[in-house]
């Protein structure tokens, strides 16, 4: 039986980074167990809703009763409606816990290629002005890496999942291996002029997207170009998207080296003091409770944040009592995710003759502009903001009724442009993410609890965002200007939690080195946003596609050398 | 005058009820009264006609449907039941009800009893009083059933394909293209 159950590699998890691992594992010839505690989700086949029209939802856009009260959580998020809610966790299925008075929202997809399906796909290098930042100002400890070492694995991802954006020689916002850019329209191209004149700092850019805006013949197998449809949270019947269901399994199926086993939970990681090794890992089978243990010479955890970080303080043994590979005490600290919800919008005046054709899956960005060169503001990081400029379509809050009113909705209103932000947070040690032994789940697993909260350099720059916002679209000539911010921001919002194994250069204080491996076991990586020493401001994916890569080439020199 | 009395009878709905995920509470389902036709499952017969009559003098029949062709008030029963939080359900029938008895104060009829140009005059001055403003946590009735009601008819195939350019696979984005003298609004699927 544990002949059977022996594999080279188990990759545990499917989503973002799990299945650039099996791809790498496989394509380099190791026979590799990819666990995922959801179901299977294949490519197109199982996008029920990727074609449907508005009226074939029973409710339209509209969420329910019961969906709300089944999806208490996930409902909040910006694209989970009827044509989506089957790629999110049913809540009540699925819980966790957080202290009364600092709610946090954990938002799921439980399936083959996990939260890949329904990601926002700004895919964003980090530059050194992320990967110095924690040594510069002291907060947080010094990333055992720099841009340089990412570098070939950014070009490597990029060529692979086909990245939309353009060349702009911008330092802190690195330019990639790009196809062409979702093209600005009229309104941001009016913006974008307005902004440049007035500031030197601050340039508006196409925003670099994860999506093959323009392919030569084979050179995305079984992907073809974006459709401009934007309802890629629905699954894209084009492949046009980055999604591991698309993309990576894919290509790690067609080696013949690849297993994927569904409704599988990794319960712990089974450790061997005297080889000082992981063997393998011990799993419950969600739709029999059946245990079963699985073999390998190296261990990848790729099952997102939480999970990945929840497994390791869930897999105690004599020597790792507070949880395996953490001899630092750090494991479970510093969580981290990206603060939003300040923005602000107005209306641009005339341009009526110009509109544009599609419905453009990417908004357009200016990059961070605070901080960069010197220590500026009175807050650490910095901000970039996110948004666009549309006609305004079919739009019921006009004075009007009968035949001409009904007239007037059908043709476009006036150019409205908005501004939103993603936000740096810093690394805090008691933001932290534990298991409850006392709460389980229906599989007999601890409960997860997190316990997290934006401190005073958040709301600091929150103010300093609001500000810049109001500038901004002034200088934009934009009339009617209205600005918001949220003034508690909840932390997960952004779906973007990170940093609960850190990668460091000292084992002190830190769980992983920078190759994504544990600095106390030798044969056990951790490459998805666990890893992350600090936030950045940057939607982090792509970052941890490169770090996957580069971990996965590691490891796979080690056991070639016969280190692992 | 009579106007501004009837906006002061405003009923008030939480916007955010409307627009928005709600937050989660503990929901009992509502208490379902079938209407004599047997289709609508909260609105009764006199609410429905009334529901009716406002929704297609927003939207009246033209060379394209109307609301009700297109089954405007049988998706808002639908809301109703199925959609929103009892409390906001009851605030909607309560509106629907004070829009009756503002009319009848203003017009000495219930709006179902006056005649087409009759329902036309009296909603233009609803209308001009409410709509084209920005309402922070509460909007008024009329503002929410508009909105509904316009978002609907926008989400039906006949409301979509006969008055919009309707474009569920447009092909390469373009940004910046020349937009003709009577162009539609181009939608696709999205909701």
């Amino acid at each position: 039986m544990k002949n059977n159950n022996r594999y080279d590699a188990i990759v545990v998890g499917s989503g973002m980074t799990g299945g650039w691992a099996a791809k790498e594992f496989t394509e380099k010839g190791l026979s590799t167990l990819v666990l995922e505690r959801g179901r299977d989700v294949k490519h197109i086949k199982d996008y029920p809703t990727a074609n449907m029209a508005p009226w074939e939802f029973k409710y339209r856009g509209h969420v329910t009763r019961e969906e709300k009260e089944q999806y208490f959580i996930q409902s909040y998020k910006y694209n989970f409606d009827a044509s989506s809610k089957h790629f999110f966790v049913n809540d009540q299925e699925h819980r966790y816990e957080y202290p009364e008075d600092q709610p946090f929202r954990w938002f799921r997809g439980y399936q083959t290629g996990g939260r890949s399906l329904i990601w926002g796909r700004g895919a964003y290098r980090f530059s050194d002005l992320e990967f110095e930042a924690n040594l510069k100002d002291g907060v947080g400890t010094d990333w055992p890496i720099r841009y340089k070492d990412l570098t070939p694995w950014y070009d490597y991802v990029e060529r692979f999942i086909g990245v939309a954006g353009s060349i702009e020689n911008i330092w802190q916002f690195p330019d990639g291996q790009f196809l062409p850019p979702f093209e600005l329209n009229h309104g941001e191209l009016v913006v974008k002029s307005r902004i440049e004149a007035h500031y030197p700092d601050r340039k508006l850019v196409p925003d670099p997207v994860a999506h093959i805006s323009k392919a030569l013949p084979g050179q995305f197998k079984g992907r073809s170009e974006c459709q401009s449809r934007n309802m890629c949270h629905r699954g894209c019947p084009y492949g046009a998207y980055f999604s591991s269901n698309s993309s990576t399994l894919p290509a790690a199926y067609e080696t013949g080296n690849l297993t994927l086993q569904s409704h599988t939970i990794v319960e712990s990681i089974i450790y061997d003091e005297n080889q000082d090794k992981v063997l393998g890992v011990r799993v419950i089978n969600t739709e029999t409770g059946e245990s079963t243990e699985y073999f390998a010479r190296v261990i990848f955890l790729c099952a997102s944040t939480l999970a990945s970080t929840a497994i390791l303080l869930n897999s105690k043994t004599p020597r790792f009592s507070e949880g395996l590979a953490n001899s630092s005490g750090v494991l479970g600290h510093y969580l981290m995710d990206h603060h939003k919800n300040v923005g602000g919008s107005g209306t641009l005046e005339g341009f009526e003759d110009r509109v544009y054709s599609g419905y453009r899956p990417a908004q357009v960005a200016i990059p961070r502009f605070r901080n960069v060169d010197r220590q500026e503001m009175d807050f650490l990081r910095g901000y970039g903001l996110w948004g666009g400029a549309y006609r305004q379509g079919v739009n019921g809050n006009q004075v009007g009724i009968g035949p001409e009113f009904k007239q007037k909705l059908t043709s476009y209103g006036p150019w409205n442009m908005s501004l939103g932000t993603q936000a740096e947070c810093l690394p805090y040690y008691d933001n932290k993410v534990e298991i409850d032994k006392d709460n389980r789940d229906k599989w007999g697993q601890p409960m997860i609890k997190v316990s997290a909260e934006f401190k005073e350099n958040e709301m600091l720059m929150r103010n300093d965002i609001k500000d810049q916002i109001g500038e901004i679209l002034e200088v934009a000539g934009l009339k009617n200007i209205t600005v918001y911010q949220e003034k508690s921001p909840i932390v997960g919002d952004t779906v973007h939690e990170m940093g609960t194994a850190r990668m460091g250069r000292d084992p002190k204080t830190s769980v992983l080195n920078g190759y994504n491996q544990c600095h106390d076991i030798s044969n056990l990586f951790v490459t998805d946003g666990s890893c992350m020493t600090s936030s950045g401001n940057a939607s982090p994916s792509l970052t941890y596609m490169a770090l996957t890569v580069r971990a996965c080439d590691y490891a796979v020199k080690q056991m070639k050398a016969g280190v692992i | 005058m009579k106007r501004r009395e009837a906006i002061k009878k405003t009923t008030w709905i939480a916007k955010s009820a409307i627009f928005a995920p709600a937050l989660m509470s503990a929901l009992q389902s509502c208490e379902e009264k079938l209407s004599e036709t047997g289709q609508l499952q909260v609105l009764n017969d006199q609410q429905h006609v009334l529901v009716k009559a406002i929704a297609d003098t927003i939207i009246p029949r033209t060379d394209t449907p109307s609301a009700s062709d297109v089954g405007v008030p049988q998706f808002l029963d639908l809301l109703l039941k199925d959609v929103f939080d009892q409390e906001v359900t009851e605030k909607f029938l309560t509106g629907l009800q004070q829009f009756d008895k503002d009319c009848k104060a203003a017009t000495g009829k219930l709006y179902t009893q006056l005649d087409q140009s009759g329902r036309n005059d009296y909603l233009e001055q609803i209308d001009h009083e409410i709509m084209g403003k920005e309402y922070e946590d509460l909007i008024p009735f009329y503002f929410t059933f508009k909105t509904l009601c316009v978002r609907t008819y926008y989400s039906t195939e006949q409301g979509i394909k006969q008055n919009l350019n309707y474009q569920p696979v447009p092909g390469q984005f373009q940004g910046d293209i020349e937009l003709g003298t009577g162009d539609k609004i181009m939608v696709g699927n999205q909701m």
